[in-house]
């Protein structure tokens, strides 16, 4: 075989009970992609496969439409009477799995940030109408280095059919929640449930609920609360104890509402201090506080992540000229925290705080402007520069909300400029 | 599967129904349900590509037509969204376009208004400087390849016969329809876009006489006349038609190439402006024609960034009037569902009887009742000073475009509000 459908093969990636998974070359976009191929068995199976060949256009074109940095994107997918398959975005990295393992696992502060993230994708997932039900390490990939994760197989929890929705199959119960368990009907908060038990495992290298055989597992997810976190990796924060136990709820009612609370939690333990040094800002972190800063109010998750990718963040030491008069400009600034004193000719113009921008004239007036202003900072800041030229290969969706942004300010100021000119 | 005439489904794409037959492929209507719509399936016949003398040949049309999959969109270019090469079984998936092709208007009987036919040749022309632009020429333009969408809306299709310019010449024989091709075509000689310039003005023809410029019993005697004869002009066959329609026409068919239009460019620009002399006259009584909306855009500064395909969006989603002079556009707090841009005349904007500003073509109005989300009424009156049109965008069909298309229209009004602002701080430190 050297085709998946008219997917040339480059090579196998991985195998399951129903499924195997090839890298291919996409020939007319030229981009690699992954591609799922199942088992004509799986299709052929008098019961199951008629309802998966019911599902699995629904299924995959629902997911289809989910497109977030961290989710792997589904570009495509087939079924015929004995074949079918599924496109998907190649994630080279490998999967959480790797860092499950006592002898390696991630420092806190990462595990933390890989959980933020799958906590706003999956409150995207949730908005959008999405539940994955199939969260566990296997489905987490990572492409670069493990805190750039794609949460994988979305909406194809019906893929596995045989794997995980039946306790008495093949795959293992371990991530799953008391109600899926239960064989009940679910809804978003088994997600929050099962990422639950995937920090759990992240954060200790064991699973919460450990036990010989099936039925054993079972009647501890139902029944057990597993031992907190701290008691297995001792250097764990209370906050990130809290949090696990709160996902991990049986009562679902209990549990985060939502996967945005579940991410709220986490900054905050995060910003908290997990005991170990911060010189560096971490993702979720940026994120964050991106997230809650006016300028950036109406941008969505997906271009915010771009911001936190494209844009090059900066401590500056008072006293610290960030622009100086005359100097050429190809970048502006967003102040994150701090502030900053704008000066002419050393005159003091204006002083500006978290959340306003600066030196935005060398984007705004196309003809690329010199300084008109020297900007220092008045005491220990943190500022976001942008490069034009990072600007420049953003998405679309991206400079446009920078562009209102901007739009929006512009506005303000000849507002205050005409309201001086008519009352002078 | 391949088996013809019984396909219930090819590749993933069930089969709704068969749509036509070529010499070397048909088309079938399929659904795709990965992204819930219909969409049209050719698919080549497995001997075409074994044929040991055009095998290749026909490999690699399929080829260049294929890779146009996922390239820019044109609204006028019917999409390309998926090729598929399998061993035996070769086949396009395209944008499904339901309304027929141009073919119906080439009757004597059914013939278009001629402002209308003078449109529809005006978008392909476009359409087709487009194409150009990403090195393709088309090379089969003929009515059955331009799909008519309503009005005068048409997608130029099958690019099957079209190749990518490179180095090489291919000679292709007997793939064109000798009507609509070029004397260079007929003779075999190497083709530029020029040879799709020639066809456009066979069709022209065609819709405005519905009849051939060259008509003949056998091919021999057509490709003599091709080759060695001028055709009427097309006003000898359908009285009234202006002599600058002549003039184009004659100009796009001149035998030698060197005489017709060297770039579409200019084609479309004599397309636009043959009503638009008459418009100026009778302006009041003539709506404005898409071509004349597009020509007028570009010419715009306030659009110059804009690609044609978004400037196309423009023309849809905009509303276009004449004013008088005296006529007021807007008047000081009622609510603001519009921003316009003045394609021609003069507008004065003032506030409680003082002047504060007089706009020339190019120059927006209304906008902060846009740009301003708080507070959409209006800050002040615009009245029309001198006889005027009036390009105006009603706010709430920005949400009907594309993204980048709202995006342009934010760069060009962030230009605007900068210019402005830097005036005013002028002013401010003057004082």
């Amino acid at each position: 075989m050297d085709h998946v459908a008219n997917y040339p093969i480059l090579r196998k990636l991985g195998e399951g009970a129903t499924s195997e998974v090839f890298l291919c070359q996409d020939p007319f976009r030229n981009r690699e992609v992954a591609v799922k191929r199942i088992f004509p068995e799986a299709l052929r199976d008098p019961t199951r496969g008629r309802l998966f060949r019911k599902l699995f256009f629904t299924e995959a074109s629902l997911a289809g439409k989910l497109e977030h940095p961290h989710i792997a994107q589904i570009y495509d997918a087939g079924i015929g009477e004995d074949s079918g398959y599924i496109v998907m975005e190649y994630v080279p990295g490998g999967t959480m799995e790797r860092f499950c393992a006592p002898e390696n696992l991630l420092p806190l502060e990462q595990v933390v940030d890989i959980a933020f993230k799958c906590t706003r994708a999956l409150a995207y997932a949730h908005m959008q109408g999405v539940t994955h039900r199939d969260i566990k390490p296997g489905n987490l990939l990572y492409a670069a280095s493990p805190t750039d994760v794609r949460i994988g197989d979305f909406g194809l929890a019906l893929n596995v059919g045989a794997e995980t929705t039946q306790i008495t199959g093949v795959g293992s119960p371990a991530y799953m929640s008391p109600e899926q368990i239960r064989e009940e009907l679910v809804d978003h908060r088994t997600d929050l449930y099962s990422l639950g038990v995937v920090m759990y495992q992240m954060l200790t290298g064991q699973l919460p609920f450990r036990a010989n055989n099936k039925f054993s597992m079972i009647y501890q997810i139902t029944q057990h609360d597993p031992p907190p976190t701290s008691a297995l990796r001792r250097d764990v924060p209370t906050s990130l104890d809290r949090i696990v136990r709160r996902a991990m709820q049986k009562e679902a009612a209990k549990r985060y509402h939502s996967g945005d609370e579940f991410a709220e939690d986490l900054i905050e333990a995060l910003r908290a201090g997990l005991g170990e040094s911060r010189e560096t800002f971490g993702d979720a972190d940026k994120f964050a506080l991106l997230r809650s800063m006016r300028f950036f109010a109406a941008f969505v998750d997906q271009e915010l992540w771009e911001v936190v990718k494209l844009g090059i963040w900066e401590r500056v030491h008072a006293g610290t000229v960030v622009l100086r008069e005359g100097d050429a400009g190809d970048f502006f600034c967003v102040i994150i925290e701090g502030e900053m004193r704008v000066s002419k000719n050393k005159k003091l113009l204006t002083e500006l705080g978290a959340g306003e921008c600066f030196g935005e004239m060398a984007y705004l007036s196309l003809s690329g402007q010199h300084r008109g202003a020297t900007v220092t900072a008045a005491a220990e800041s943190r500022i976001l520069r942008v490069r034009v030229a990072d600007l420049e290969q953003a998405s679309v969706s991206c400079r446009s909300k920078f562009d209102r942004a901007f739009i929006g300010i512009l506005v303000d100021r000849l507002n205050l400029a005409n309201t001086r000119l008519t009352s002078g | 599967m391949t088996e013809r005439g019984q396909l219930t489904r090819i590749g993933k794409y069930p089969v709704l129904r068969k749509l036509g037959e070529g010499a070397t492929s048909e088309v079938y209507q399929c659904h795709d349900p990965f992204n819930d719509r219909d969409v049209a399936v050719k698919v080549a016949f497995p001997e075409t590509f074994q044929d040991p003398e055009r095998g290749r040949l026909y490999k690699k049309l399929f080829l260049t037509e294929a890779s146009l999959a996922g390239k820019p969109q044109h609204p006028h270019i019917c999409q390309i969204y998926d090729a598929v090469a399998e061993e035996k079984l070769h086949y396009l998936v395209m944008e499904y376009v339901d309304g027929g092709t141009l073919e119906k208007y080439c009757r004597a009987d059914n013939l278009l208004p001629v402002e209308r036919a003078v449109e529809i040749i005006f978008k392909c022309t476009r359409a087709l400087e487009f194409a150009h632009r990403l090195g393709v020429t088309h090379r089969d333009i003929k009515p059955a390849n331009l799909l008519h969408t309503g009005e005068t809306n048409v997608k130029i299709t099958d690019f099957g016969a079209a190749l990518i310019a490179s180095g090489e010449t291919t000679q292709i024989s007997a793939i064109g329809s000798p009507a609509y091709m070029s004397p260079e075509q007929v003779k075999e000689a190497s083709l530029d876009h020029r040879t799709d310039i020639y066809s456009i003005g066979v069709v022209m023809y065609h819709l405005l006489t519905g009849r051939l410029p060259f008509e003949a019993a056998n091919n021999f005697s057509l490709i003599y006349q091709i080759t060695n004869t001028r055709a009427e002009p097309p006003s000898r066959l359908r009285p009234g038609l202006p002599a600058q329609i002549d003039a184009i026409v004659t100009r796009a068919m001149a035998s030698d190439r060197e005489e017709r239009y060297p770039r579409w460019e200019e084609f479309s620009r004599e397309l636009a402006q043959v009503f638009r002399a008459e418009r100026g006259v009778a302006r009041k009584a003539q709506e404005f024609a898409d071509s004349d909306r597009f020509e007028t855009l570009r010419e715009l500064t306030f659009f110059r960034d804009f690609s044609d395909a978004e400037l196309w969006e423009v023309a849809r989603i905009s509303r276009w009037r004449h004013a008088d002079a005296g006529q007021t556009l807007m008047k000081e707090g009622e609510p603001g569902e519009n921003f316009c841009i003045l394609a021609d005349g003069e507008v004065k904007v003032t506030k409680r009887g003082k002047l504060l500003n007089v706009l020339q073509p190019g120059e927006c109005f209304g906008e902060m009742a846009y740009l301003a989300k708080k507070d959409n009424r209006r800050g002040a009156d615009v009245t029309v000073t001198a006889e005027s049109s009036v390009i105006s965008i009603p706010t709430a069909m920005l949400a009907q475009v594309s993204e980048g298309c709202r995006n342009q229209f934010d760069r060009a009004f962030m230009a605007i509000l900068v210019e402005r602002l830097s005036a005013a701080n002028l002013r401010l430190s003057g004082v």
